[in-house]
């Protein structure tokens, strides 16, 4: 799932994958502004087939470590 | 995009260009609201088609438009196409000199037409492209412009407008492309409905018509024509349809 998703990130804030890390968020990445975040949350739900995320979700989904938490929790 | 059950939105729908695509949406298959202000028009119209959502709506204020985009909503559950078309046309030179002495531009009418033909189209979009994203709804604006976008004399207010609708069209082409909606413009020349006839006279109409390549005016079904087209060409987008018969004004 981190290896994915870091390639989902990769593509869309388009930096080398090896410069994402737990630690990463939207402070740490130049690139992930509030249009790349809208674009990042749908090529999510599109890549890992989940239903639609919540508005609290997308809010809480700005760090790397979160967005990985998210997506446990909705692991069938 | 297939229309056929879209969701569609189409602002002054209740007469010209608007009121024929409306009859060709609703071909289509597409279950269309308009959005006017004419409450009369509006009644005409529901009154051909009774599938038709008609709702009485000042799309140059953000609470009407708010409301009506939501009622729309609730009542369809989804929108899928938006198309900007309401407007006012107004001409007035910037200063004209005549035998009232020097008349300048009306401030009111300068405001009354930015708000009608440009704010409006930004009211409407917000209230509509939050819906489409709060649902990742794929869908289609369709601005309609004009061929006075490149600027034309005694238009400042409306040529200043519709040149502001073709930046918001390339703006939103770039921001909502990658969500998977689609922006687009049309801009028709001058096309012939009773707006436009009863707006100029005789002479600059005919003026107009001599020197438009064709010779002639376009038909609302022209122009109509050119939206449907935009709205099934999926990769159409952030550029803006000129249908004038080759009038460079
Ligand atoms: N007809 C032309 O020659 C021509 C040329 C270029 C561009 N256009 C543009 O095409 C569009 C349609 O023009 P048309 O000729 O069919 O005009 P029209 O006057 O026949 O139709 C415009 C509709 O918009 C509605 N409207 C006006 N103000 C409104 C408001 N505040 N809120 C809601 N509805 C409102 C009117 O009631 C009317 O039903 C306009 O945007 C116009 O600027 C027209």
């Amino acid at each position: 799932m981190e290896n994915n998703l870091k390639r989902i990130m990769s593509d869309v804030l388009e930096i080398g994958a090896d410069q994402i890390n737990e630690e990463s968020s939207m402070e740490t990445i130049a690139s992930w502004d509030s249009l790349k975040h809208m674009e990042l949350m749908v090529a999510i739900e599109e890549n890992f087939d989940i239903p639609m995320l919540s508005m609290d979700e997308i809010v809480e989904m700005t760090r790397f470590s979160a967005i990985i938490g998210i997506l446990q929790s909705k692991k069938p | 995009m297939d229309l056929n059950e879209k969701r569609v939105i189409v602002t002054g729908g209740a007469s010209g260009i608007g009121m024929v695509l409306v009859d060709q949406l609703v071909d289509e298959g597409a279950i269309v609201g308009v959005l006017d202000i004419d409450q009369k028009a509006l009644l005409r119209l529901g009154g051909r088609y009774s599938s038709l959502y008609c709702r009485a709506c000042d799309v140059s204020q953000p609470d009407s438009v708010e409301t009506a985009v939501d009622d729309f909503f609730k009542e369809f559950g989804r929108i899928d196409v938006l198309v900007n078309n309401a407007g006012i046309v107004h001409s007035a030179l910037l200063v004209a000199l005549g035998p009232r002495g020097i008349v300048s531009h009306d401030i009111e009418m300068w405001d009354k037409i930015i708000s009608t033909n440009l704010s409006s189209v930004f009211y409407v979009t917000t209230q509509v492209v939050r819906r489409m994203v709060s649902q990742r709804t794929k869908g289609v604006i369709v601005n309609v412009s004009s061929i006075s976008a490149v600027g034309n004399i005694g238009q400042s207010a409306y040529s200043a407008a519709k040149a502001g609708v073709v930046a918001l069209t390339v703006t939103w082409a770039k921001e909502l492309g990658t969500l998977g909606i689609r922006v687009a413009g049309i801009a028709p020349g001058f096309t012939k409905t009773d707006t436009t006839i009863g707006s100029m006279s005789e002479t600059i109409l005919s003026n107009w018509i001599r020197d438009t390549p064709l010779r002639r005016m376009a038909k609302p079904k022209e122009i109509a024509d050119g939206i449907v087209f935009i709205l099934k060409s999926d990769f159409f987008n952030g550029r803006v349809l000129e249908i004038d018969g080759g009038l460079r004004i």
